[in-house]
């Protein structure tokens, strides 16, 4: 199959006082048609910026270096002209964020905002918009859509909030939906209605989602494919049910023992030593080495990208044969 | 007194907020916490667990007298704590301190570590002047960092590290309690453990009695001995750790203990969705305040109509006119 994304050697820095931030350093990798993939990983890991990145939403003293490609459809999305690019934007591939109140219009109602994204992107009527509003608040699962269509962003709660983000997303049927951290804020029931909502929706709609979280239990819920990111990197990429059963990559497995599980034991689980270091000040070779317990010297120098077992590759020299000479 | 008496016992408290509804128009009630009761056996855990509009951020402010309650009774060390004046309150805060869920904002962003530790100490004249620079040492040994910490601003700290500090300034005044509001809820996954071992040890260490409030469950499970779960303002049920993870007497604990997303792709399918969302704790409704999205299959009526006690069911407190049966759907995680 062709892959629908693919993201190549995507490098995007920031200069900062503090010296250049090499918030996302080398990351490839691809999404096929109907296909969830998680991008895991804590903060500062680099899970965000890769998605600003692929919709070209950097602002300087961000840059994305020229070497690095992001593919749509099979077109370079990071040299298109920007007419082309808003195409892409919302009818190609969508996004949504965590904090939905944020990212909607206070004086606007739902409807208004979810009309514009139509507006934008095809030539219709009013009350071709309308309808299509109105469709996709049912869809994605707001009580009495033909009353909320006149709702205020004030006047829902969060949950309804982020499904008119969503429906905002979606209006235009993008192929794929890029979804950043969609229930951090959010309590845990409607966690899981959302959830089983975008679940759902990316089976009935046929499209391909990125879901970038901070939760492991969150991607074993959706994705078919996690990669787990860390300082800029992914250092390990796998079918979910492979990643969870056998992590490649020592820092997969120290979050996977690190994440409190209710049949797990009842005191605090081991916790990985030291914290995320910053962007500017990446360690040499392995950037996970000093925090790592299995780290030796060879891990000064960087490891590449190995092949664990049938669609696993991980960044870790543990998993190198035997007398590699690299 | 013996050790195995509670440190503190909460009795009916009820916190009501005025909301205005805009002017000439008789302001709302919102029904913060109606009607709790808890006690925590001093050298132990207990863990408060809801979402938002629960209750449960307002009744930790009023355990430790941030907020005045309306009603009910605050006991502590057989102190009570509603009828201090002034003075004896002042003392009193020193035995119960808060620490709360943002490191970031719970800290002066002009003011060095060493300070901000310093500070408590001095407010409560617990050290000589020339004292309190060493107690500030030892205290941020304590917590894990080192001394050279003092000199440093909290912007130059990890968030993790930030909440270590939190916790440090909350010790400086020796206190027997702490009430932990989502104390780790903001900190990256691998940073959480540590800092939850670091609140074991300095409870095995000193004898502390916790407080500890969290929306998660898998959380509280590693900490508590015993666990109680609000909904809207009332406590659905309290029990021992041991017994309400293994069989949650109240529907609304099995949902929640079956929302908790596992980091397991094989039990995707163990999972029961609650419809709708929690009502505002402006309209609670009518009858048991959970009957609109109680996935119970005896669910009936009387549920519409008459408001469950809390009772007691085997050493367990709950909620529920029907928790006799199971609460548990066949869509629950296996034991």
């Amino acid at each position: 199959m062709t892959p629908l994304l693919r993201v190549q050697d995507l490098t995007t820095t920031f200069d900062t006082p503090a010296g250049t931030a090499r918030a996302v350093d080398g990351v490839s990798f691809s999404l096929d048609p109907g296909e969830t993939l998680a991008l895991v990983g804590e903060s500062g890991s680099g899970k965000t910026v890769t998605a600003l990145s692929i919709l070209r939403l950097i602002e300087p003293p961000g840059r994305i270096h020229p070497d690095s490609r992001v593919e749509f459809d099979g077109r370079d999305l990071l040299t298109l002209s920007p007419r082309d690019l808003r195409r892409v934007r919302g009818a190609g591939i969508a996004m949504i964020f965590q904090e939905p109140m944020t990212s909607l219009n206070p004086v606007l109602t739902v409807g208004t905002q979810i009309g514009e994204t139509v507006e934008a992107h095809e030539s219709v009527t009013r009350a071709e918009v309308r309808d299509r509003t109105v469709e996709m608040l049912r869809l994605v699962g707001i009580p009495d859509p033909t009353r909320r269509w006149r709702s205020y962003p004030h006047e829902l709660s969060g949950g309804m909030r982020q499904r008119v983000m969503i429906a905002m997303a979606l209006v235009c049927r993008p192929r794929v939906l890029i979804a950043d951290e969609p229930t951090t804020a959010l309590d845990v029931t409607i966690q899981a209605q959302i959830l089983d909502l975008l679940r759902d929706l990316a089976q009935r709609l046929d499209m391909a989602m990125v879901l970038i979280t901070h939760d492991l239990g969150v991607a074993a819920e959706i994705a078919d494919r996690v990669a787990v990111m860390y300082g800029g990197r992914i250092v390990e990429q796998a079918p979910t049910a492979r990643l969870y059963a056998h992590p490649a990559h020592p820092y997969t497995e120290g979050l996977l023992q690190a994440a409190p599980r209710l049949d797990g034991p009842a005191y605090p689980t081991p916790a990985i030593p030291g914290a995320v270091p910053p962007a500017t000040a990446w360690p040499d070779g392995c950037r996970f080495h000093p925090r790592c317990t299995h780290a030796w010297e060879r891990c000064h120098t960087e490891p590449p990208l190995i092949d664990v077992a049938a669609g696993q590759t991980a960044r870790c020299w543990l998993r190198a044969a035997p007398g590699d000479p690299s | 007194m013996t050790t195995a008496d509670p440190l503190l016992v909460v009795d009916g408290l009820v916190k009501r907020f005025p909301v205005s509804r805009g002017w000439l128009r008789k302001p709302d009630t919102l029904h913060a916490v109606d009607g709790v009761s808890l006690a925590i056996p001093r050298g132990q855990t207990l863990g408060l667990v809801g979402e938002s509009g629960s209750g449960k951020s307002t009744l930790s402010r009023c355990v430790v007298r941030l907020l005045t309650p309306d009603a009910g009774r605050i006991v502590f060390d057989g102190v009570e704590v509603l009828a201090l004046d002034p003075r004896a309150l002042r003392a009193f805060r020193r035995r119960i301190q808060i620490v709360f869920q943002d490191p970031f904002g719970s800290l002066n962003p002009r003011m060095r570590i060493g300070t901000a530790v310093r500070e408590p100490i001095e407010i409560h004249h617990l050290a000589p002047a020339g004292d309190a620079d060493d107690r500030v040492t030892a205290l941020l040994r304590e917590v894990g960092l080192d001394p050279s910490f003092a000199e440093r601003y909290p912007h130059e700290l990890s968030g993790g590290q930030r909440q270590r500090v939190c916790i440090a300034r909350a010790l400086a005044v020796e206190p027997e309690c702490l009430v932990l509001d989502e104390p780790v809820s903001a900190l990256d996954v691998s940073v959480q453990a540590q800092v939850l071992t670091l609140l074991r040890d300095l409870q095995a260490r000193r004898g502390l009695t916790y407080l500890f409030i969290a929306h998660d469950l898998a959380v509280v499970r590693q900490m508590a001995q015993r666990v109680m779960v609000m909904y809207l303002g009332r406590i659905v049920e309290d029990a021992l750790a041991t017994r309400l993870y293994r069989i949650p007497r109240h529907p609304y604990t099995a949902a929640l203990l079956s929302a908790v997303p596992a980091p397991d792709p094989t039990r995707r399918a163990n999972r029961i969705v609650l419809p709708g969302e929690p009502p505002s704790p402006m309209a609670v409704p009518p009858g048991c305040a959970f009957h609109p999205r109680c996935p119970h299959p005896r669910k009936d009526t009387r549920c519409e109509r008459e408001s469950p006690a809390l009772r007691d069911l085997d050493g367990t407190r709950v909620a529920c006119h029907y928790a006799e049966e199971p609460a548990r759907g066949p869509a629950a995680p296996a034991p």
